[in-house]
């Protein structure tokens, strides 16, 4: 007992460091390249609950396990914050853990070196203070995404930076709700359907589907639909979104997937004083010709329909 | 046993997080002191001292009481445990999961050897 409080008292993190028998070069590829990843961040004891890395700095990662024998659940998510070739990558790191949010706001650092007999991984886990976790959002958040090209907040403030081979669409509104009655307006189609599409189903789980179709007062319709990538009610919902149709005459369905595919990511945060932070990030949209429209028009549409959320979910009408 | 809330396990760590508040806390550790016995060793002002005191109280890591003309501190283990099992937990976490990239190590490498592994 008066051991690990000395090890609490002389830092909040922890240091992994193990020797592993293979090359530096496959030991960092099993961590960086997603579909090696894959195979083994579970291990035979758990069962992985969706895993997505999109390694890149600024990119985020959510890779989830559960215990098959008594349904314990974690799930890691973050962003990669730095990545240095074959040396080491670092993590900004939240986590849920049974459902609930376990101590929110720490930094994972892997690092890698080569020794005799294999290669050294080290693994530092810690806690960001207060002060340290504001300066490391902030810079997180000016690092990657100030280099977006849009960015919209519902005050109307619009910020636009070009020249970045991505750029995402990013919102935030507080809602005097917790994360628990925020879940349903983004997950059940009764609820759904108030504030967003007429019509809705959403399956949500990783896995999971949606299908989401909007009638145009000319009578016409148009219908967006994908995959749930990520559910953990009731804080993060990541979902695949096309925000073009396909056109056979332009080629295969699968390259036209892999061409269009954009992700929304939804993140609830609690602000500990009887509201929630909801973040909306839809991120992937590529530059080119008819591109800027349709970015443009999320944009505008994304504003409109999460201020709709807000009212709705306050209770207030529909400003559809 | 006590669950503690996100909210209440963040504000603990963010109190772990200064250095001179876990100097205090190491005192602690020895024993219940006075506030100008803490400020001590830290060549501070009563109040600055006073001031760590109360993000450590407010994290219910530290009682105060009045005793006579003085005030007592005294170390609450409640938030520290839940800490040390934060500590605990990602241990634990961190091993199984290193365990289970070199079982996947020596898969992938007998995979190569077979040459299934090719492309």
């Amino acid at each position: 007992m008066r051991k690990d409080i000395d090890v609490v008292l002389a830092r909040p993190a922890i240091e992994v460091v193990r020797t592993l028998r293979f090359p530096l070069e496959r030991v960092w590829q099993a961590w960086i390249d997603p579909q090696k990843f894959v195979q083994w961040w579970a291990g035979p004891e758990l069962e992985s609950t969706g895993i997505t890395a999109d390694v890149r700095v600024g990119g985020e990662f959510s890779w989830g396990l559960r215990r098959p024998e008594n349904g314990d659940s974690y799930t890691a998510h973050g962003r990669y914050e730095e990545i240095v070739e074959h040396e080491r990558f670092v993590l900004s790191w939240d986590s849920i853990r049974n459902g609930e949010a376990y101590v929110s706001g720490a930094r994972v650092s892997i690092s890698f070196r080569s020794v005799s007999g294999g290669t050294e991984l080290r693994i530092l886990h810690e806690f960001l203070g207060e002060a340290e976790m504001c300066r490391h959002y902030s810079e997180g958040w000016a690092s990657a995404v100030e280099k977006l090209a849009v960015h919209l907040d519902l005050d109307g403030n619009v910020q636009e930076h070009l020249g970045e081979p991505h750029r995402a669409i990013l919102l935030r509104v507080e809602l005097p709700l917790s994360a628990a009655a925020i879940w349903p307006w983004l997950t059940e189609a009764g609820r759904i359907t108030q504030w967003f599409p007429q019509e809705a189903e959403l399956d949500a789980r990783p896995g999971g589907s949606y299908s989401f179709l909007w009638r145009r007062p000319d009578g016409s319709t148009h219908r967006r639909s994908g995959a749930i990538t990520v559910a953990e009610a009731p804080l993060l919902l990541d979902m695949e979104w096309y925000p073009t149709d396909w056109d056979p005459q332009q080629g295969s369905e699968q390259d036209w997937r892999e061409a269009a595919r954009t992700l929304v990511h939804w993140r609830l945060s609690e602000t500990g004083q009887g509201s929630c932070l909801v973040s909306l990030r839809h991120e992937g949209f590529g530059y080119g010709e008819g591109l800027d429209m349709i970015f443009r028009g999320h944009a505008s549409g994304w504003q409109e329909y999460v201020t709709n959320l807000r009212e709705v979910a306050s209770g207030r009408a529909d400003i559809r | 046993m006590v669950k503690y809330t996100e909210a209440e396990l963040s504000r603990t760590f963010s109190a772990l997080s200064d250095p001179t508040r876990r100097g205090i806390l190491r005192r602690l550790a020895d024993g219940s002191t006075t506030v100008s016995e803490l400020a001590g060793p830290y060549s501070m002002s009563l109040p600055a001292v006073s001031k760590h005191l109360k993000v450590l109280e407010e994290a219910g890591l530290v009682s105060r009481d009045k005793q006579g003309r003085e005030y007592h501190c005294r170390l609450l283990a409640g938030p520290l445990r839940e800490a040390m099992e934060w500590i605990a937990f990602y241990r634990g976490f961190w091993h199984a999961r290193i365990d289970s990239l070199e079982d996947f190590l020596a898969s992938d490498e007998q995979n190569d050897n077979d040459g299934g592994g090719a492309g």
